[in-house]
């Protein structure tokens, strides 16, 4: 086990230094490696999806083969899984089926979650702000007024919404650039400690 | 587990095996004494002729060692050995210690206290010479040591009377055995005609003498032990002094004067042709008080022995705890005599000093017919001579409980104590708990606890001493049973079943949310359905929008444009509406090939579904004519995030093989639709550094078309000028396509739906919150009043 802990990190450690020379440094058999590693890394990641389809239908099974609660559900979800991923080999994705499919199904479902979600979140927001009257709820709901206002003066006086919506822009986009630096720093401290095997996320512990 | 090595093939054993696995062999060790055993006598005599001389020089310097302890520890007091009463002991432990203060009575008492400190000043060298001394019948050295110890003078009347008497009476101890003697007198008749010799020679040449003897003797020898058994090494201390003190010590002028003393006794003993008895009758020398002689007391007539002595003779009921111990040691002696005798062992053996048995079965010849008995407590007190007090012999007496001891120990007239002293000693509780204590006190003579006192119990199972039974019945008091009640009540009430209450299918809560989805669904319901342009949209660009014209311009007729679809079915209908004006202006004035590339698993569908709402692909009138494979081109999926893109960007075909396009700088433009900050910002950070590796790449534009949620977070991109342009939501949407007169989308049907949902929420929320405070201070109104 301790051989194959040195081998993974080894191979990883030295796929993270190639692609990086390879970004920085022109050489074309840096680059050539580069583009062979890239490629592996596709095929794994659509290897991964079809795994994971793989899994989750393993899954839904189990629960039907064991009689569970939830295992008509499961059955349900995989005969829906079959059909379309059959019907979507065999006619494509432009198939009127196919698009009914989407049309009726997968995005109005997906729409109404999403909906439903963010009701849930102003109805927590409103009961945070019930229960916990800070200075930070304060704050947090003096947001929430100036953009809705603005979001509403936009439709009917967009010249006073432009107004507001730069204002609060104003904010937004500071916290915004400092968050995506932040992601940029931590990203690179990821990729460093990976690289030095501190981190080894794939699985040498 | 232990391991036992085999003594016969010397593998190792388990410990729990009694016999070797290997070979049988017994590996039970022979040394080792078992409870209920006897111990065995190994005589390792047999082995003596064997040893090399340097072994034998060695033992006998040990043995030399030896003896002279043993002489130097004869001359100690031997109280503690010879288990003295306590209170002797007690005496003996308090003449030891220098620290403590001697009381007078206590000094009075034993002379030997007042010249202990003198014998400490001396020297060993002197303390053993002075023993030397005394072994010399020399009277005036004795005399003159008896005025330099207190002790001889306080004590010297007493001792020259009794003593004096006791060694004629000891003598003839050896008179009343002629028979006995005469044996020994032929055994030891081969020593007469050789002198005596230097030390060393003696040292070198009694072994082979006594064997030469043993020869010639061997027959009387054993009839001597058959007559006699050995008696213990104890027993013949004694006699060994009582020799020298004797008539042997008449003939010591030819003795060595060197520390082989002890055992040139032996050779004395040969060298002795007529009997001893004359020769001590007639002259007995001073003994010395430091001399052991405690053996032959038996014989000595009461009216010359102290009234202590004539109690310590007496032969107690109980005997002493030493009395045991050499009971079983004597009859194993006579068993093993008995064994010799059966075997004819060789005399060599019974007369080897070195053994530890010095000719005690032949010298026990003298005292055969009287026995003496072992050395016991009594004895000791011989040592002390000296008049003790009357407590201190009464004990020695109250010990012997004999009718003469009850009637001179005296009696004790009762004290009139006072009532309130009487009162608090419970000296009969006492005395009865003890004595039943002592008589409960059994002795184990069986088993693994053989040996031990009172291990089991006398008490009967069943007893008074057997824990009584508890009874298991809950003792509760009337508070406790009745919370036990109440408990009882409350699960009973529990497990009843209890008719549900009918609930009001309408109650405050949910008509209120009722009433809020009804007003919802009807007023944007009704706007949806109108189709109202009421709202009015806004002409002033923000600074992203301004750019996304130009780029559109800029784009080639019939060129290639790339299109990434990257969002989630669930906010499909918002990137549509946000998409379509950008997608629409761009087919209807430059005609571009699109190629959709989807980095979502439904971005496949979804690009058909967007081509389809936007109108794009629907027959003219009504749409723009695009046909699939034709003017756009769905090339399915990209997996592996950033590495998919950045494997994309460099070699389009490689990753994707159905792509029109043979190399990514082909794309007149990039139109990125997304919903996540996360990928837009790969296809940002990947697209910007190819095009810094690749001049080719430079003027490709990218636009990017967000949701409401990820605009902010793309937005310093495009400020930085790595996205020329970006539409952000609706409101983006709707702008867009207002100033660019493009044909009327369905971003402006949702405009005024978006417009209405927005004003009726805000709405609701601010009427919500001012109910909340209102519900709010009319409660704490009304606890106010209630107090």
């Amino acid at each position: 086990m301790s051989v194959l802990r040195v081998l993974t990190a080894a191979f990883a450690i030295a796929s993270g230094i190639i692609v990086l020379l390879g970004y920085f440094l022109p050489v074309p058999t840096l680059m050539q490696l580069r583009s062979l590693l890239t490629d592996w890394a596709i095929i794994l990641a659509g290897t991964a999806v079809l795994v994971g389809i793989l899994n989750l239908v393993a899954v839904q099974m189990e629960k039907v083969r064991t009689g569970q609660k939830s295992g008509i559900y499961g059955a349900l979800l995989v005969l829906a899984l079959i059909v379309t991923f059959g019907f979507g080999l065999l006619l494509g994705p432009d198939d009127p089926l196919i698009q009914w499919t989407v049309d009726a199904i997968i995005v109005p479902v997906e729409a109404s979650l999403m909906s439903l979600l963010t009701v849930t979140l102003i109805y927590a927001s409103i009961r945070l702000l019930r229960r916990r009257a800070d200075v930070m709820s304060v704050l947090f709901l003096l947001v929430a007024l100036l953009f809705l206002s603005a979001v509403l003066f936009t439709a009917f006086s967009p010249a006073l919404g432009d107004g507001l919506m730069d204002l609060v822009g104003m904010f937004s986009r500071g916290g915004t650039r400092g968050l995506l630096l932040g992601i940029a720093l931590g990203t690179l401290l990821t990729g460093m400690r990976v690289l030095f095997g501190i981190d080894r996320p794939y699985g040498g512990n | 587990m232990a391991d036992i090595r085999c003594p016969n093939c010397g593998k190792n054993n388990p410990d729990f095996l009694d016999a070797c696995q290997f070979c049988g062999t017994s590996l039970e060790s022979e040394s080792s004494l078992r409870i209920g055993e006897s111990p065995k006598k190994i005589r390792t005599s047999e082995l003596e002729p064997i040893l090399p001389q340097w072994l034998k020089e060695v033992r006998q310097q040990n043995r030399e060692t030896t003896e002279e302890e043993a002489a130097e520890a004869a001359t100690q007091p031997q109280v503690r050995k010879d288990e003295a009463p306590d209170l002797l002991s007690g005496l003996f432990q308090a003449e030891t210690s220098e620290e403590e203060e001697i009381p007078d009575w206590l000094s009075a008492i034993s002379p030997l206290r007042e010249s202990s400190p003198v014998s400490k000043k001396e020297s060993p060298a002197d303390f053993f010479a002075q023993f030397e001394k005394a072994s010399e019948p020399a009277p005036e050295e004795t005399a003159e040591r008896e005025d330099s110890s207190g002790m001889e003078e306080t004590q010297e009347p007493v001792q020259e009377d009794w003593f004096s008497q006791i060694l004629p009476q000891s003598e003839t101890l050896f008179q009343e055995a002629p028979g006995e003697e005469a044996k020994f007198g032929a055994a030891v008749a081969p020593f007469e005609a050789e002198p005596p010799t230097s030390s060393e020679a003696e040292d070198l040449s009694w072994l082979r003498e006594l064997e030469a003897f043993a020869k010639q003797v061997e027959q009387p020898v054993t009839e001597a032990s058959v007559a006699e058994p050995s008696a213990p090494q104890e027993d013949l201390d004694w006699l060994k002094n009582l020799a020298e003190a004797s008539g042997v010590q008449q003939e010591t002028s030819a003795t060595p004067p060197s520390a082989e003393e002890d055992l040139s006794w032996l050779d004395k003993l040969g060298s002795v042709p007529e009997p001893p008895v004359e020769s001590a009758t007639e002259s007995s020398p001073p003994v010395s008080p430091f001399t052991r002689r405690t053996g032959p007391l038996a014989g000595i007539e009461d009216n010359v022995m102290p009234d202590w002595l004539k109690s310590a003779l007496e032969e107690t009921s109980k005997p002493s705890p030493s009395a045991p111990s050499l009971d079983w040691l004597n009859l194993q002696e006579e068993t093993k005599s008995q064994e010799d005798v059966q075997v004819s062992r060789p005399v060599d053996e019974s007369l080897d000093l070195s053994q530890g048995e010095p000719a005690s079965a032949k010298l026990e010849a003298f005292s055969a017919e009287s026995k003496t008995p072992p050395f016991t407590g009594p004895d000791v007190d011989s040592l002390f001579n000296i008049e003790l007090p009357d407590w201190l012999s009464q004990t020695g007496e109250s010990v012997a409980e004999t009718p003469e001891s009850t009637q001179t120990a005296e009696v004790l007239t009762p004290v009139e104590l006072p009532s309130w002293v009487q009162a608090m000693r419970p000296v009969e509780t006492v005395l009865e708990s003890s004595l039943a204590a002592e008589a409960e006190q059994i002795v184990e003579k069986e088993g693994p606890l053989a040996g031990f006192r009172n291990v089991i119990p006398l008490a009967p199972i069943g007893s008074s001493r057997r824990p009584k039974p508890i009874s298991l019945k809950l003792q509760a008091t009337e508070e406790q049973q009745a919370g036990a009640a109440l408990l009882e009540r409350l699960i009973a009430g529990e497990t009843v079943p209890q008719a549900i209450k009918a609930v009001p299918f309408l109650t405050s809560q949910r008509m209120l949310r009722l009433a809020l989805t009804a007003i919802f669904l009807l007023v944007l319901g009704a706007v949806l359905g109108v189709g109202s342009r009421l709202l009015p949209v806004s002409a002033l660009f923000p600074v992203h929008l301004t750019g996304i014209s130009n780029v559109v311009a800029s784009i080639p007729e019939n060129s290639p444009v790339l299109v990434v679809i990257d969002y989630e079915p669930s906010l499909a209908g918002e990137m549509e509406a946000a998409a379509g004006p950008l997608l629409d202006q761009m087919a209807l004035a430059r005609h571009p090939i699109f190629t959709f590339l989807s980095t979502s698993p439904n971005g496949t569908a979804l690009a058909e579904r967007l081509m389809r709402n936007i109108g794009i692909n629907k027959p003219i009138p009504d749409g723009l004519g695009y046909q699939l494979g034709t003017n756009y081109f769905n090339i399915g999926y990209l997996p592996g995030g950033s590495a998919g893109v950045l494997g994309f960007l460099e070699d389009v075909r490689g990753v994707m093989p159905w792509a029109q396009v043979a190399d990514f700088s082909n794309f007149a433009a990039v139109v990125l639709l997304t919903d996540h900050p996360e990928s837009g910002r790969v296809w940002v950070e990947q697209l910007e550094w190819l095009k810094q590796n690749r001049p080719s790449l430079a003027n490709q534009p990218l636009l990017v078309v967000a949701s409401a949620q990820a605009g902010p977070l793309m937005q310093p991109y495009v400020s930085a000028g790595q996205v020329e342009g970006m539409i952000s939501g609706i409101s983006d949407a709707a702008r867009y396509e207002f100033v660019n007169s493009s044909r009327p989308g369905i971003v402006r049907a949702y405009w005024d739906a978006f417009g209405a949902g927005l004003m009726m929420a805000i709405v609701l929320i601010t009427m919500g919150g001012f109910w909340n405070l209102i519900a709010g201070f009319r409660a704490r109104g009304a606890e106010e009043e209630q107090g």
